[in-house]
């Protein structure tokens, strides 16, 4: 798992560099840019472009979820209240703070256990992998933003 | 949350106004279970003036269907907003309960269920 979250920001990073350009989010000299910044910095793509304010991050949301096919739930929405608080109990915090992940919602019978976890990126597929092994659950991810997870933990853990 | 409970033909239309949170969650059982008491089992759930769903009130919809199910009755869930929609969507809920695009479709689906095989 230590490698996952490098792994994650390693393939958010190259899909960001081929899609962003052709989808006219940002322009090639834009990109140039932001990659030399990148790696100078030592940061990843998306980081970096927020950081430039080159992107907002409800865009980027929006292009992940438009092109993977995600839901975006504004789980920060009512201060946090769609949250089911006693999920706190399935992941630790520091895999929640490590991994910018929140369970939300779990609905069980005697046929399946679901869970909906909150990631900031459609990259998370390991990670995603993990917390079904973790919990027993099939996990459906959906998209929010950095801000609204990092909220949410320090809210309900 | 505002519940109203009317009656359209044999089958009980419970429609919601408001957030289905968790203070709205009492009641709403409270009411389904006299139903279920007085055997009024086929009820469509009205979903369309809920703005806001939050995981006790989703939980509540899946006891609820559980429950009429297990009375050998049935409960759809009609014309869901767009938000409660959307939680149906990413909690997988909408492949465990009935839910239909709209009120008449969901009294009509009862009144088959409730009016059983035709011979």
């Amino acid at each position: 798992m230590e490698q996952s979250s490098g792994l994650k920001s390693m393939q958010e990073d190259t899909w960001l560099s081929e899609n962003l350009s052709p989808a006219r989010v940002i322009t090639a000299v834009q990109l140039k840019i932001a990659l030399k910044q990148a790696q100078e910095l030592s940061l990843p793509l998306r980081e970096t472009l927020l950081r430039l304010r080159m992107v907002k991050e409800s865009g980027l949301l929006a292009l992940y979820a438009k092109h993977f096919g995600m839901d975006i739930l504004n789980i920060a929405e009512h201060d946090y209240q769609m949250v089911d608080k006693s999920l706190t109990r399935l992941l630790p915090l520091e895999f929640c703070l490590k991994h910018k992940v929140l369970p939300v919602f779990q609905i069980a019978d005697d046929e399946s256990r679901e869970l909906t976890l909150a990631v900031t990126t459609p990259f998370a597929q390991e990670i995603i992998a993990e917390v079904a092994r973790l919990t027993g659950c099939r996990v459906t991810p959906v998209l929010t933003t950095v801000a609204a997870i990092e909220g949410g933990i320090a809210k309900l853990y | 949350m505002e519940i109203n409970i009317g009656m359209e033909g044999d089958v009980v239309v419970v429609d919601l106004t408001g957030d289905f949170v968790a203070s709205a969650v009492e009641q709403f059982t409270t009411q389904l279970a006299k139903l279920m008491e007085k055997n009024f089992l086929f009820v469509v759930l009205n979903l369309d003036k809920v703005n806001f769903m939050d995981s006790s009130g989703l939980g509540a919809c899946m006891a609820a269907h559980k429950a009429f199910q297990g009375k050998k009755g049935a409960l759809i869930c009609a014309k869901p907003s767009e938000a409660v929609a959307k939680i149906f969507r990413v909690t997988r809920a909408d492949q465990k309960l009935k839910v239909s695009p709209t009120r008449p479709e969901a009294v009509k689906a009862l009144q088959e269920i409730a009016a059983g095989p035709s011979s």
